[in-house]
């Protein structure tokens, strides 16, 4: 018997599964191979160490005590069936959750191209700024912002003001306002 | 006349709670043990106790397709150290039972749980034990603790796991292998 076949039946010898033949061919090489004999007598000892460690058993004054708590946490609780679902549940439940996938990402799409849609008709824009030293926030006309030769009529304090009222605004809204903010940018001091 | 455990199982799946009372009390140790050498402190192992019970009474209706009960309690226990283990991660699981629990649980703990040294004539043994198996993957441990120190055989412990035999084996084979690693000083000293 080689060494390699030996060390491969040792845990089976020491859970004493091995036939009579078996033991006494793995135990005649144990008998003549050190290294073998080392690992036999180690692993033995392994098992004897934690054939030792059994747990303590808690007295009766405890178990009355956890048994009343395991009753009172089932009180008024009813089966449930977990797990062991037929194989017709188990297709029904995933088409379901397929179809709720679908219909949710359907309808995020209608609320983004619903988004666009209205942002980019937004005629409004929003200014935030001060007039006589007061906070003022007022929505006008993209148009009453430009001159008659199409220049904008507020210097480049007043768009970053413009700007930061832009920011305010919520969807759908914002998305169309920041389609005009380029135009309106093009000026200078 | 005592009941046999599939009598008790029947009545228990029927409504019978003083069945389900006696299956507690009959597979109570087996479960408090497995949580103990799993987790290395009462107070999980109680929890572990508890929560199979629990457990057990919630899933009752399944007990009526299951051939042994205690391989059905079992899983349910060793999942759900298990699971324990994990949620524990990172945070020590080895603790003397008394050592880390505030004034009032001690005491109610001195009066009705006897303590390691009371049950062990050597107690740093225990404590080499019990570190070399939380130094082991859950699985691996499990399975050491159910075959080594709790007597369970590779077929039984297959079943709780739901996996071949082969599988029980191989982490078996691990995990003594690692333990010889990690208690080889006292390994060398002969004891």
């Amino acid at each position: 018997m080689t060494c390699q076949n030996t060390l491969s039946c040792l845990d089976q010898l020491v859970d004493n599964e091995l036939t009579n033949e078996q033991k006494a061919q793995v135990m005649k090489h144990i008998e003549t191979c050190a290294n073998c004999k080392r690992e036999f007598e180690e692993l033995k000892q392994i098992k004897n160490l934690l054939s030792k460690a059994k747990v303590f058993e808690p007295s009766e004054e405890y178990w009355s005590e956890v048994t009343g708590l395991i009753k009172a946490k089932t009180t008024n609780i009813e089966p449930v069936d977990s797990g062991h679902r037929s194989q017709s549940e188990l297709i029904s439940i995933r088409r379901n959750a397929l179809l709720r996938s679908i219909i949710s990402a359907a309808a995020a799409l209608a609320i983004l191209f619903t988004a666009l849609l209205l942002g980019s008709q937004q005629k409004q824009v929003t200014f935030a700024g001060t007039e006589s030293g007061r906070p003022i926030f007022a929505t006008a006309d993209v148009r009453d912002l430009l001159s008659s030769d199409n220049k904008p009529l507020f210097s480049v304090k007043d768009q970053r003001h413009l700007a930061q009222g832009m920011l305010l605004v919520g969807i759908p809204g914002i998305l169309g306002r920041f389609a005009v903010l380029p135009e309106l940018m093009i000026i200078t001091e | 006349m005592t009941k046999t455990i599939p009598e008790l199982v029947d009545s228990f799946v029927g409504g019978d709670e003083r069945a389900f009372a006696e299956l507690i009390k009959r597979f109570r140790q087996k479960v408090y043990s497995i949580g103990f050498q799993m987790l290395g402190n009462h107070l999980d192992a109680d929890e572990v106790v508890q929560e199979t019970f629990v457990r057990v009474f919630k899933r009752r209706k399944e007990l009526a397709n299951v051939k042994y009960f205690s391989t059905f309690l079992l899983r349910i226990a060793t999942n759900y150290a298990i699971d324990l283990i994990r949620r524990k991660k990172g945070h020590s699981i080895i603790g003397d039972d008394s050592s880390e629990l505030p004034g009032e649980i001690q005491l109610r703990l001195s009066k009705s749980v006897a303590t390691p040294s009371e049950e062990f004539a050597n107690k740093k043994l225990l404590e080499e034990i019990k570190q070399a198996l939380t130094e082991l993957p859950p699985k691996q441990r499990l399975t050491a603790i159910l075959h080594d120190i709790e007597g369970y055989s590779k077929s039984e412990i297959a079943d709780m796991f739901e996996c071949p035999e082969a599988t029980v084996r191989s982490n078996l084979h691990i995990a003594r292998n690692k333990l010889r690693k990690i208690l080889g000083r006292r390994l060398k000293k002969g004891e």
